[in-house]
Protein backbone atom coordinates (compact mmCIF):
# COMPACT_ATOMS: atom_id res chain seq x y z
CA UNK A 1 0.00 0.00 0.00
CA UNK A 2 2.64 2.54 1.01
CA UNK A 3 4.67 1.99 -2.21
CA UNK A 4 1.54 2.77 -4.23
CA UNK A 5 1.04 6.00 -2.32
CA UNK A 6 4.58 7.36 -2.23
CA UNK A 7 4.98 7.57 -6.00
CA UNK A 8 1.61 9.13 -6.67
CA UNK A 9 1.63 12.54 -8.35
CA UNK A 10 0.65 15.67 -6.45
CA UNK A 11 -2.53 15.87 -8.52
CA UNK A 12 -3.47 12.32 -7.50
CA UNK A 13 -2.57 12.84 -3.84
CA UNK A 14 -4.42 16.15 -3.67
CA UNK A 15 -7.62 14.53 -4.97
CA UNK A 16 -7.38 11.83 -2.31
CA UNK A 17 -6.77 14.45 0.35
CA UNK A 18 -9.47 16.83 -0.84
CA UNK A 19 -12.11 14.09 -0.86
CA UNK A 20 -10.87 12.77 2.52
CA UNK A 21 -9.80 9.39 1.20
CA UNK A 22 -6.30 10.02 2.50
CA UNK A 23 -5.45 12.13 5.51
CA UNK A 24 -2.42 14.46 5.45
CA UNK A 25 -1.33 12.91 8.75
CA UNK A 26 -1.48 9.39 7.33
CA UNK A 27 0.43 10.49 4.22
CA UNK A 28 3.09 12.28 6.28
CA UNK A 29 3.56 9.19 8.47
CA UNK A 30 3.98 7.01 5.36
CA UNK A 31 6.71 9.29 4.01
CA UNK A 32 8.40 9.56 7.43
CA UNK A 33 8.49 5.76 7.68
CA UNK A 34 10.05 5.53 4.21
CA UNK A 35 12.61 8.17 5.17
CA UNK A 36 13.52 6.25 8.31
CA UNK A 37 13.98 3.07 6.30
CA UNK A 38 15.67 4.37 3.17
CA UNK A 39 17.30 7.75 3.79
CA UNK A 40 20.30 6.39 5.79
CA UNK A 41 21.30 4.34 2.73
CA UNK A 42 21.30 7.51 0.63
CA UNK A 43 22.32 10.39 2.93
CA UNK A 44 19.41 12.23 1.34
CA UNK A 45 18.49 14.40 4.30
CA UNK A 46 20.48 16.88 6.36
CA UNK A 47 17.68 16.91 8.89
CA UNK A 48 14.26 15.27 9.06
CA UNK A 49 11.75 17.70 10.54
CA UNK A 50 9.42 14.96 11.86
CA UNK A 51 7.99 16.99 14.72
CA UNK A 52 7.22 19.99 12.54
CA UNK A 53 5.83 17.77 9.77
CA UNK A 54 3.45 15.94 12.11
CA UNK A 55 2.36 19.23 13.62
CA UNK A 56 1.69 20.77 10.17
CA UNK A 57 -0.07 17.58 9.04
CA UNK A 58 -2.42 17.68 12.04
CA UNK A 59 -3.27 21.31 11.28
CA UNK A 60 -3.89 20.44 7.60
CA UNK A 61 -6.09 17.53 8.60
CA UNK A 62 -8.19 19.66 10.96
CA UNK A 63 -8.58 22.38 8.32
CA UNK A 64 -9.67 19.93 5.65
CA UNK A 65 -12.09 18.21 8.01
CA UNK A 66 -13.55 21.68 8.66
CA UNK A 67 -14.03 22.24 4.92
CA UNK A 68 -11.18 24.71 4.76
CA UNK A 69 -9.30 23.20 1.81
CA UNK A 70 -6.53 25.57 0.69
CA UNK A 71 -5.69 24.04 -2.69
CA UNK A 72 -3.69 21.31 -4.37
CA UNK A 73 -0.65 21.59 -2.10
CA UNK A 74 -2.68 21.31 1.09
CA UNK A 75 -1.40 18.36 3.10
CA UNK A 76 1.35 17.50 0.58
CA UNK A 77 4.74 16.65 2.19
CA UNK A 78 7.85 18.13 0.57
CA UNK A 79 11.59 18.48 1.21
CA UNK A 80 13.62 21.69 0.94
CA UNK A 81 17.31 21.85 0.12
CA UNK A 82 19.24 22.73 3.26
CA UNK A 83 19.95 26.26 2.08
CA UNK A 84 16.45 27.55 2.77
CA UNK A 85 16.00 29.16 6.17
CA UNK A 86 13.43 27.39 8.34
CA UNK A 87 12.72 29.15 11.59
CA UNK A 88 14.19 27.33 14.59
CA UNK A 89 15.89 24.54 12.59
CA UNK A 90 19.57 24.28 11.62
CA UNK A 91 20.38 25.45 8.10
CA UNK A 92 23.87 24.19 7.42
CA UNK A 93 24.25 25.05 3.71
CA UNK A 94 25.89 21.62 3.39
CA UNK A 95 28.91 22.76 5.38
CA UNK A 96 30.37 21.91 8.78
CA UNK A 97 31.17 25.60 9.16
CA UNK A 98 27.47 26.49 9.37
CA UNK A 99 26.22 23.39 11.20
CA UNK A 100 25.05 25.48 14.18
CA UNK A 101 23.38 28.17 12.07
CA UNK A 102 19.73 28.72 13.00
CA UNK A 103 17.58 31.46 11.48
CA UNK A 104 14.68 33.07 13.31
CA UNK A 105 12.63 33.44 10.14
CA UNK A 106 11.45 31.33 7.23
CA UNK A 107 12.66 31.73 3.66
CA UNK A 108 10.01 33.41 1.49
CA UNK A 109 9.46 30.21 -0.49
CA UNK A 110 8.94 28.19 2.71
CA UNK A 111 6.37 30.78 3.84
CA UNK A 112 4.53 30.51 0.54
CA UNK A 113 4.39 26.73 0.73
CA UNK A 114 3.22 26.89 4.34
CA UNK A 115 0.46 29.32 3.32
CA UNK A 116 -0.61 26.72 0.77
CA UNK A 117 -0.76 24.07 3.50
CA UNK A 118 2.23 22.05 2.24
CA UNK A 119 4.12 20.06 4.87
CA UNK A 120 7.88 20.39 5.31
CA UNK A 121 9.12 16.86 5.95
CA UNK A 122 12.84 17.55 5.97
CA UNK A 123 15.80 19.53 4.75
CA UNK A 124 17.49 17.78 1.87
CA UNK A 125 21.24 17.19 1.79
CA UNK A 126 23.31 19.35 -0.52
CA UNK A 127 26.85 19.93 -1.70
CA UNK A 128 28.86 22.23 0.52
CA UNK A 129 27.91 25.86 -0.18
CA UNK A 130 26.09 24.59 -3.29
CA UNK A 131 29.09 23.29 -5.20
CA UNK A 132 31.75 20.62 -5.43
CA UNK A 133 32.30 16.90 -5.86
CA UNK A 134 30.36 14.07 -4.08
CA UNK A 135 32.55 14.05 -0.96
CA UNK A 136 32.17 17.80 -0.42
CA UNK A 137 29.20 17.78 1.91
CA UNK A 138 28.69 17.77 5.66
CA UNK A 139 26.22 14.88 5.48
CA UNK A 140 28.28 12.31 3.56
CA UNK A 141 28.18 11.77 -0.20
CA UNK A 142 24.58 11.60 -1.36
CA UNK A 143 23.95 8.27 -3.09
CA UNK A 144 21.87 7.59 -6.14
CA UNK A 145 18.81 5.38 -5.46
CA UNK A 146 19.24 3.66 -8.85
CA UNK A 147 22.69 2.43 -7.83
CA UNK A 148 24.02 3.11 -4.33
CA UNK A 149 27.61 3.08 -5.53
CA UNK A 150 26.88 6.17 -7.62
CA UNK A 151 26.31 9.86 -6.98
CA UNK A 152 22.96 11.59 -7.08
CA UNK A 153 24.53 14.71 -8.58
CA UNK A 154 24.79 18.15 -7.07
CA UNK A 155 24.28 20.49 -5.60
CA UNK A 156 20.59 19.73 -4.98
CA UNK A 157 21.70 16.17 -4.22
CA UNK A 158 19.22 15.13 -1.52
CA UNK A 159 16.30 16.74 -3.35
CA UNK A 160 17.08 14.54 -6.36
CA UNK A 161 17.47 11.30 -4.40
CA UNK A 162 14.47 11.89 -2.12
CA UNK A 163 12.06 12.63 -4.97
CA UNK A 164 13.30 9.70 -7.08
CA UNK A 165 12.82 7.10 -4.36
CA UNK A 166 9.54 8.52 -3.03
CA UNK A 167 10.55 10.10 0.26
CA UNK A 168 8.41 13.17 -0.45
CA UNK A 169 5.98 14.36 -3.12
CA UNK A 170 8.31 17.08 -4.39
CA UNK A 171 11.39 19.03 -3.33
CA UNK A 172 12.82 22.49 -3.63
CA UNK A 173 16.23 22.86 -5.21
CA UNK A 174 18.37 25.71 -6.46
CA UNK A 175 20.62 26.15 -9.46
CA UNK A 176 23.46 28.52 -10.15
CA UNK A 177 25.09 26.31 -12.77
CA UNK A 178 23.64 22.80 -13.18
CA UNK A 179 22.47 22.14 -9.62
CA UNK A 180 18.88 21.21 -10.56
CA UNK A 181 19.52 19.80 -14.03
CA UNK A 182 22.31 17.42 -12.92
CA UNK A 183 20.58 15.65 -9.99
CA UNK A 184 17.29 15.57 -11.93
CA UNK A 185 19.06 13.85 -14.80
CA UNK A 186 21.08 11.43 -12.66
CA UNK A 187 18.09 10.50 -10.46
CA UNK A 188 15.51 10.18 -13.26
CA UNK A 189 13.12 12.90 -12.08
CA UNK A 190 11.62 16.08 -13.52
CA UNK A 191 13.36 19.30 -12.52
CA UNK A 192 12.27 22.84 -13.36
CA UNK A 193 14.76 25.69 -13.25
CA UNK A 194 12.67 28.82 -13.84
CA UNK A 195 13.66 32.19 -15.26
CA UNK A 196 15.98 34.16 -12.99
CA UNK A 197 13.93 36.15 -10.48
CA UNK A 198 10.62 34.35 -10.85
CA UNK A 199 10.85 32.84 -7.36
CA UNK A 200 12.06 35.21 -4.64
CA UNK A 201 15.23 34.15 -2.86
CA UNK A 202 14.78 35.82 0.52
CA UNK A 203 16.12 33.51 3.22
CA UNK A 204 18.07 31.42 0.71
CA UNK A 205 21.86 31.00 0.80
CA UNK A 206 23.37 33.22 -1.89
CA UNK A 207 26.11 31.83 -4.07
CA UNK A 208 25.77 34.24 -6.98
CA UNK A 209 23.32 37.14 -6.77
CA UNK A 210 23.04 37.39 -10.53
CA UNK A 211 22.76 33.66 -11.28
CA UNK A 212 21.00 31.82 -8.38
CA UNK A 213 17.55 30.44 -9.17
CA UNK A 214 15.10 28.46 -7.03
CA UNK A 215 13.37 25.54 -8.74
CA UNK A 216 11.08 22.57 -8.27
CA UNK A 217 12.03 18.90 -8.44
CA UNK A 218 9.18 16.43 -8.79
CA UNK A 219 8.09 13.30 -10.64
CA UNK A 220 6.32 14.96 -13.57
CA UNK A 221 6.15 18.23 -15.49
CA UNK A 222 2.57 18.67 -14.33
CA UNK A 223 3.66 18.50 -10.67
CA UNK A 224 6.49 20.99 -11.28
CA UNK A 225 4.00 23.39 -12.92
CA UNK A 226 1.61 23.05 -10.01
CA UNK A 227 4.22 23.91 -7.39
CA UNK A 228 5.82 26.62 -9.53
CA UNK A 229 2.46 28.39 -9.90
CA UNK A 230 2.15 28.65 -6.11
CA UNK A 231 5.66 29.81 -5.28
CA UNK A 232 6.44 32.19 -8.14
CA UNK A 233 5.81 35.92 -8.10
CA UNK A 234 7.69 38.90 -6.78
CA UNK A 235 8.29 39.78 -3.16
CA UNK A 236 9.20 43.13 -1.68
CA UNK A 237 11.90 41.36 0.27
CA UNK A 238 13.80 40.34 -2.89
CA UNK A 239 14.56 43.27 -5.21
CA UNK A 240 15.56 40.87 -7.97
CA UNK A 241 12.19 39.10 -8.00
CA UNK A 242 9.86 39.62 -10.93
CA UNK A 243 6.14 39.24 -11.60
CA UNK A 244 5.11 37.55 -14.81
CA UNK A 245 2.03 35.57 -15.75
CA UNK A 246 2.04 31.77 -15.81
CA UNK A 247 -0.57 29.30 -16.90
CA UNK A 248 -0.37 25.59 -17.55
CA UNK A 249 -2.83 22.92 -18.51
CA UNK A 250 -2.51 19.42 -19.92
CA UNK A 251 -5.79 19.76 -21.80
CA UNK A 252 -5.34 19.29 -25.57
CA UNK A 253 -1.61 19.33 -24.96
CA UNK A 254 -0.59 17.70 -28.24
CA UNK A 255 -2.65 20.27 -30.15
CA UNK A 256 -1.04 23.14 -28.25
CA UNK A 257 2.51 22.09 -29.03
CA UNK A 258 2.02 20.84 -32.59
CA UNK A 259 2.96 24.19 -34.19
CA UNK A 260 6.09 24.79 -32.19
CA UNK A 261 9.44 25.06 -33.89
CA UNK A 262 12.31 23.54 -32.00
CA UNK A 263 16.05 23.31 -32.34
CA UNK A 264 18.57 21.04 -30.71
CA UNK A 265 22.15 21.21 -29.51
CA UNK A 266 24.44 18.69 -31.15
CA UNK A 267 26.95 17.22 -28.72
CA UNK A 268 30.03 15.06 -29.15
CA UNK A 269 28.85 12.20 -26.91
CA UNK A 270 31.75 9.98 -27.85
CA UNK A 271 34.30 12.54 -26.73
CA UNK A 272 32.56 14.16 -23.76
CA UNK A 273 29.96 11.70 -22.55
CA UNK A 274 28.21 8.39 -23.18
CA UNK A 275 27.05 7.26 -26.61
CA UNK A 276 23.98 5.71 -24.94
CA UNK A 277 22.97 9.15 -23.66
CA UNK A 278 23.21 10.46 -27.22
CA UNK A 279 21.04 7.63 -28.55
CA UNK A 280 18.36 8.32 -25.94
CA UNK A 281 18.47 12.01 -26.85
CA UNK A 282 17.86 11.39 -30.55
CA UNK A 283 15.11 8.89 -29.68
CA UNK A 284 13.44 11.65 -27.66
CA UNK A 285 13.63 13.97 -30.66
CA UNK A 286 11.92 11.26 -32.71
CA UNK A 287 9.09 11.13 -30.15
CA UNK A 288 8.53 14.86 -30.64
CA UNK A 289 8.69 14.46 -34.42
CA UNK A 290 5.82 11.96 -34.27
CA UNK A 291 3.80 14.76 -32.64
CA UNK A 292 4.38 16.92 -35.71
CA UNK A 293 7.15 19.13 -34.37
CA UNK A 294 10.00 20.23 -36.58
CA UNK A 295 13.65 20.52 -35.62
CA UNK A 296 16.78 22.27 -36.76
CA UNK A 297 20.27 22.10 -35.36
CA UNK A 298 21.19 25.13 -33.26
CA UNK A 299 24.37 26.97 -34.08
CA UNK A 300 25.31 28.25 -30.65
CA UNK A 301 26.74 31.80 -30.80
CA UNK A 302 30.44 31.73 -30.07
CA UNK A 303 31.37 32.86 -26.58
CA UNK A 304 33.62 31.62 -23.82
CA UNK A 305 30.51 30.63 -21.87
CA UNK A 306 32.24 28.63 -19.16
CA UNK A 307 34.94 31.19 -18.40
CA UNK A 308 32.27 33.91 -18.21
CA UNK A 309 30.01 31.87 -15.91
CA UNK A 310 32.99 31.01 -13.72
CA UNK A 311 34.10 34.63 -13.42
CA UNK A 312 30.64 35.88 -12.43
CA UNK A 313 30.07 33.10 -9.89
CA UNK A 314 33.54 33.23 -8.37
CA UNK A 315 33.55 37.02 -8.07
CA UNK A 316 30.15 37.02 -6.38
CA UNK A 317 30.81 34.03 -4.09
CA UNK A 318 34.17 35.53 -3.12
CA UNK A 319 32.30 38.60 -1.93
CA UNK A 320 29.58 36.56 -0.20
CA UNK A 321 32.02 34.28 1.62
CA UNK A 322 34.72 36.90 2.25
CA UNK A 323 34.15 36.55 6.05
CA UNK A 324 35.41 32.96 5.76
CA UNK A 325 38.71 34.27 4.39
CA UNK A 326 38.97 37.05 6.98
CA UNK A 327 38.32 34.70 9.89
CA UNK A 328 40.44 31.84 8.48
CA UNK A 329 37.41 29.53 8.64
CA UNK A 330 37.99 28.81 4.96
CA UNK A 331 40.35 26.03 6.07
CA UNK A 332 37.29 24.19 7.43
CA UNK A 333 35.77 23.77 3.97
CA UNK A 334 35.82 20.11 2.95
CA UNK A 335 36.98 20.63 -0.64
CA UNK A 336 40.38 22.38 -0.92
CA UNK A 337 39.65 23.33 -4.53
CA UNK A 338 36.63 25.27 -3.32
CA UNK A 339 38.77 27.06 -0.78
CA UNK A 340 41.14 28.01 -3.60
CA UNK A 341 38.20 29.32 -5.59
CA UNK A 342 37.02 31.59 -2.79
CA UNK A 343 40.56 32.74 -1.98
CA UNK A 344 41.40 33.29 -5.64
CA UNK A 345 38.08 35.06 -6.08
CA UNK A 346 39.25 37.79 -3.71
CA UNK A 347 41.82 38.77 -6.32
CA UNK A 348 39.62 38.80 -9.43
CA UNK A 349 39.46 42.24 -10.92
CA UNK A 350 36.33 44.35 -11.26
CA UNK A 351 37.34 44.87 -14.88
CA UNK A 352 37.13 41.14 -15.63
CA UNK A 353 33.83 40.80 -13.74
CA UNK A 354 32.23 43.73 -15.54
CA UNK A 355 33.55 42.59 -18.87
CA UNK A 356 31.76 39.27 -18.35
CA UNK A 357 28.54 41.09 -17.47
CA UNK A 358 28.90 43.21 -20.59
CA UNK A 359 29.41 40.10 -22.70
CA UNK A 360 26.21 38.80 -21.08
CA UNK A 361 24.41 41.75 -22.72
CA UNK A 362 25.75 40.64 -26.11
CA UNK A 363 24.65 37.08 -25.37
CA UNK A 364 21.16 38.27 -24.44
CA UNK A 365 20.85 39.96 -27.83
CA UNK A 366 22.02 36.80 -29.61
CA UNK A 367 19.63 34.55 -27.71
CA UNK A 368 16.79 36.96 -28.39
CA UNK A 369 17.38 36.24 -32.09
CA UNK A 370 17.42 32.49 -31.42
CA UNK A 371 14.05 32.67 -29.65
CA UNK A 372 12.60 34.77 -32.47
CA UNK A 373 13.23 31.74 -34.64
CA UNK A 374 12.59 28.86 -32.22
CA UNK A 375 10.20 28.20 -29.35
CA UNK A 376 12.56 25.96 -27.40
CA UNK A 377 15.97 24.32 -27.51
CA UNK A 378 16.49 20.63 -26.74
CA UNK A 379 19.67 19.19 -25.32
CA UNK A 380 20.91 16.48 -22.97
CA UNK A 381 20.62 17.48 -19.31
CA UNK A 382 23.94 15.77 -18.68
CA UNK A 383 26.16 13.99 -21.19
CA UNK A 384 26.68 11.00 -18.90
CA UNK A 385 24.58 9.03 -16.46
CA UNK A 386 25.34 9.09 -12.72
CA UNK A 387 29.08 8.65 -12.05
CA UNK A 388 30.60 6.45 -9.31
CA UNK A 389 30.63 8.12 -5.92
CA UNK A 390 34.45 8.33 -5.95
CA UNK A 391 34.81 9.53 -9.53
CA UNK A 392 37.03 12.53 -10.22
CA UNK A 393 34.92 15.43 -11.39
CA UNK A 394 37.41 16.17 -14.16
CA UNK A 395 36.66 12.69 -15.55
CA UNK A 396 32.89 13.24 -15.29
CA UNK A 397 32.62 16.75 -16.69
CA UNK A 398 35.06 16.41 -19.54
CA UNK A 399 33.54 19.12 -21.71
CA UNK A 400 30.51 19.61 -23.91
CA UNK A 401 27.08 20.83 -22.74
CA UNK A 402 28.44 24.37 -22.83
CA UNK A 403 24.92 25.64 -23.38
CA UNK A 404 24.35 24.96 -19.68
CA UNK A 405 26.72 27.82 -18.85
CA UNK A 406 24.84 30.06 -21.32
CA UNK A 407 21.44 29.18 -19.83
CA UNK A 408 22.63 30.05 -16.37
CA UNK A 409 24.48 33.26 -17.26
CA UNK A 410 21.35 34.46 -19.04
CA UNK A 411 18.88 33.10 -16.50
CA UNK A 412 16.58 31.47 -19.05
CA UNK A 413 14.36 28.59 -17.91
CA UNK A 414 14.81 24.86 -18.52
CA UNK A 415 13.20 21.61 -17.51
CA UNK A 416 14.93 18.23 -17.25
CA UNK A 417 12.88 15.08 -17.82
CA UNK A 418 13.84 11.40 -17.92
CA UNK A 419 14.16 10.05 -21.48
CA UNK A 420 15.55 6.54 -21.08
CA UNK A 421 18.05 4.32 -19.30
CA UNK A 422 21.54 3.19 -20.19
CA UNK A 423 22.74 -0.42 -20.15
CA UNK A 424 23.65 -0.01 -16.46
CA UNK A 425 19.97 0.78 -15.78
CA UNK A 426 20.75 4.38 -14.92
CA UNK A 427 18.38 7.19 -15.95
CA UNK A 428 19.15 9.61 -18.78
CA UNK A 429 17.93 13.22 -18.82
CA UNK A 430 16.52 15.37 -21.61
CA UNK A 431 16.61 19.15 -21.25
CA UNK A 432 14.11 21.60 -22.78
CA UNK A 433 15.28 25.22 -22.66
CA UNK A 434 12.95 28.16 -23.17
CA UNK A 435 12.92 31.91 -23.59
CA UNK A 436 12.75 34.24 -20.59
CA UNK A 437 9.42 33.83 -18.73
CA UNK A 438 8.26 31.08 -21.07
CA UNK A 439 8.02 28.27 -18.52
CA UNK A 440 4.62 27.48 -20.03
CA UNK A 441 6.05 26.28 -23.36
CA UNK A 442 8.81 24.13 -21.91
CA UNK A 443 6.51 22.54 -19.31
CA UNK A 444 3.88 21.82 -21.95
CA UNK A 445 6.50 20.22 -24.17
CA UNK A 446 7.70 18.16 -21.20
CA UNK A 447 4.15 17.15 -20.31
CA UNK A 448 3.43 16.17 -23.92
CA UNK A 449 6.56 14.00 -23.94
CA UNK A 450 5.54 12.43 -20.63
CA UNK A 451 2.05 11.69 -21.97
CA UNK A 452 3.67 9.77 -24.82
CA UNK A 453 6.31 7.92 -22.77
CA UNK A 454 6.61 6.05 -19.49
CA UNK A 455 10.18 6.94 -18.42
CA UNK A 456 9.04 9.28 -15.64
CA UNK A 457 6.88 6.52 -14.17
CA UNK A 458 9.83 4.23 -13.49
CA UNK A 459 11.13 4.29 -9.93
CA UNK A 460 14.11 2.76 -8.13
CA UNK A 461 13.34 -0.07 -5.78
CA UNK A 462 15.16 0.15 -2.47
CA UNK B 1 26.73 68.57 -4.56
CA UNK B 2 24.95 69.80 -7.70
CA UNK B 3 25.08 67.48 -10.66
CA UNK B 4 27.24 69.89 -12.72
CA UNK B 5 29.69 70.47 -9.90
CA UNK B 6 29.90 66.73 -9.34
CA UNK B 7 30.58 66.10 -13.06
CA UNK B 8 33.29 68.76 -12.97
CA UNK B 9 34.86 67.24 -9.88
CA UNK B 10 34.70 63.81 -11.44
CA UNK B 11 36.44 64.95 -14.63
CA UNK B 12 39.17 66.66 -12.63
CA UNK B 13 39.77 63.41 -10.76
CA UNK B 14 39.94 61.58 -14.07
CA UNK B 15 42.55 64.01 -15.39
CA UNK B 16 44.53 64.48 -12.21
CA UNK B 17 44.13 61.44 -10.00
CA UNK B 18 44.64 62.10 -6.34
CA UNK B 19 46.81 59.01 -6.04
CA UNK B 20 49.50 58.62 -8.65
CA UNK B 21 49.67 55.28 -10.49
CA UNK B 22 53.04 54.66 -8.88
CA UNK B 23 51.49 54.99 -5.44
CA UNK B 24 48.78 52.51 -6.45
CA UNK B 25 51.42 49.99 -7.45
CA UNK B 26 53.12 50.43 -4.10
CA UNK B 27 49.87 49.96 -2.20
CA UNK B 28 49.40 46.73 -0.29
CA UNK B 29 46.04 46.33 -1.95
CA UNK B 30 47.52 45.99 -5.38
CA UNK B 31 47.28 42.34 -6.36
CA UNK B 32 50.60 40.79 -7.23
CA UNK B 33 51.11 37.23 -8.32
CA UNK B 34 52.20 36.00 -4.93
CA UNK B 35 49.73 37.11 -2.34
CA UNK B 36 50.66 36.64 1.28
CA UNK B 37 47.81 38.55 2.79
CA UNK B 38 44.10 38.65 2.05
CA UNK B 39 41.23 40.34 3.85
CA UNK B 40 43.58 41.44 6.61
CA UNK B 41 44.99 38.00 7.30
CA UNK B 42 48.30 36.31 6.47
CA UNK B 43 47.64 33.22 4.38
CA UNK B 44 48.94 29.80 5.32
CA UNK B 45 51.14 27.85 2.91
CA UNK B 46 48.23 25.54 2.08
CA UNK B 47 45.99 28.45 1.28
CA UNK B 48 48.63 30.01 -0.96
CA UNK B 49 48.95 26.71 -2.81
CA UNK B 50 45.16 26.27 -3.30
CA UNK B 51 44.86 29.79 -4.56
CA UNK B 52 47.84 29.56 -6.88
CA UNK B 53 46.37 26.41 -8.42
CA UNK B 54 42.98 28.01 -8.91
CA UNK B 55 44.37 31.22 -10.39
CA UNK B 56 46.60 29.34 -12.83
CA UNK B 57 43.56 27.47 -14.22
CA UNK B 58 41.42 30.57 -14.15
CA UNK B 59 43.88 32.71 -16.05
CA UNK B 60 44.09 30.04 -18.73
CA UNK B 61 40.32 30.02 -19.21
CA UNK B 62 40.03 33.81 -19.17
CA UNK B 63 42.71 34.42 -21.79
CA UNK B 64 40.36 34.77 -24.72
CA UNK B 65 37.67 36.63 -22.76
CA UNK B 66 40.19 39.33 -21.92
CA UNK B 67 41.16 39.72 -25.56
CA UNK B 68 37.61 40.59 -26.66
CA UNK B 69 36.98 44.20 -27.63
CA UNK B 70 33.49 45.37 -26.78
CA UNK B 71 31.68 48.36 -28.28
CA UNK B 72 31.70 51.23 -25.79
CA UNK B 73 27.89 51.36 -25.64
CA UNK B 74 27.56 47.83 -24.25
CA UNK B 75 26.34 48.01 -20.66
CA UNK B 76 26.64 45.16 -18.18
CA UNK B 77 23.65 42.80 -18.39
CA UNK B 78 21.96 42.41 -15.07
CA UNK B 79 18.49 40.95 -14.67
CA UNK B 80 15.80 40.12 -17.21
CA UNK B 81 12.72 42.34 -17.35
CA UNK B 82 9.16 41.31 -18.03
CA UNK B 83 7.73 41.52 -20.63
CA UNK B 84 10.67 40.10 -22.53
CA UNK B 85 10.48 40.18 -26.32
CA UNK B 86 8.24 37.26 -27.20
CA UNK B 87 9.55 34.16 -28.77
CA UNK B 88 8.54 33.09 -32.25
CA UNK B 89 5.01 34.01 -33.23
CA UNK B 90 2.87 30.92 -32.96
Amino acid sequence: MSKEIIFKSITELSKLIKFRKLSPLELTKIYLKEIEKISPKLNAFAIVTSELALQEAKIAETEIMNNNYRGKLHGIPYAAKDLFAVKGYPTSWGSNIYSQQIFDYDAEVIKRLRNNGAILIGKAAMSELAGGPPFATATGACRNPWDLSRWSGGSSSGSGSAVAVGLCAFALGTETWGSIMTPSSYCGITGLRPTFGRIPRTGTMPLSWSMDKIGVMARSAEDCALVFKEISGSSESDPFSIDAPFSFSTKKISEKISNLKLCFVKEDYEKFGDIEVGKAFYNAIDVFKTMGLTFEELQLPEYEYEAIALTIIVAEEASIFEPLVRTARIKDLIDPERSGEILGGQTLTAVDYLKCLRIKTMMQADFEKIFEKYDAILGSSTLTTAPPINAKMSDVFKGGNIIEAAENILGIPAVSIPCGFDSKKLPIGLKIIGNYFDEKTILELAAAYQSATEWHKKHPNL
Amino acid sequence: MKRRTFAKALSSIAILPAISPIKILESKNYQKNDIDELCGRVLTDDEKLWMKKFLAEYDKSMKSVRSISLPIEVFPGFIPKYPEKRSRKK
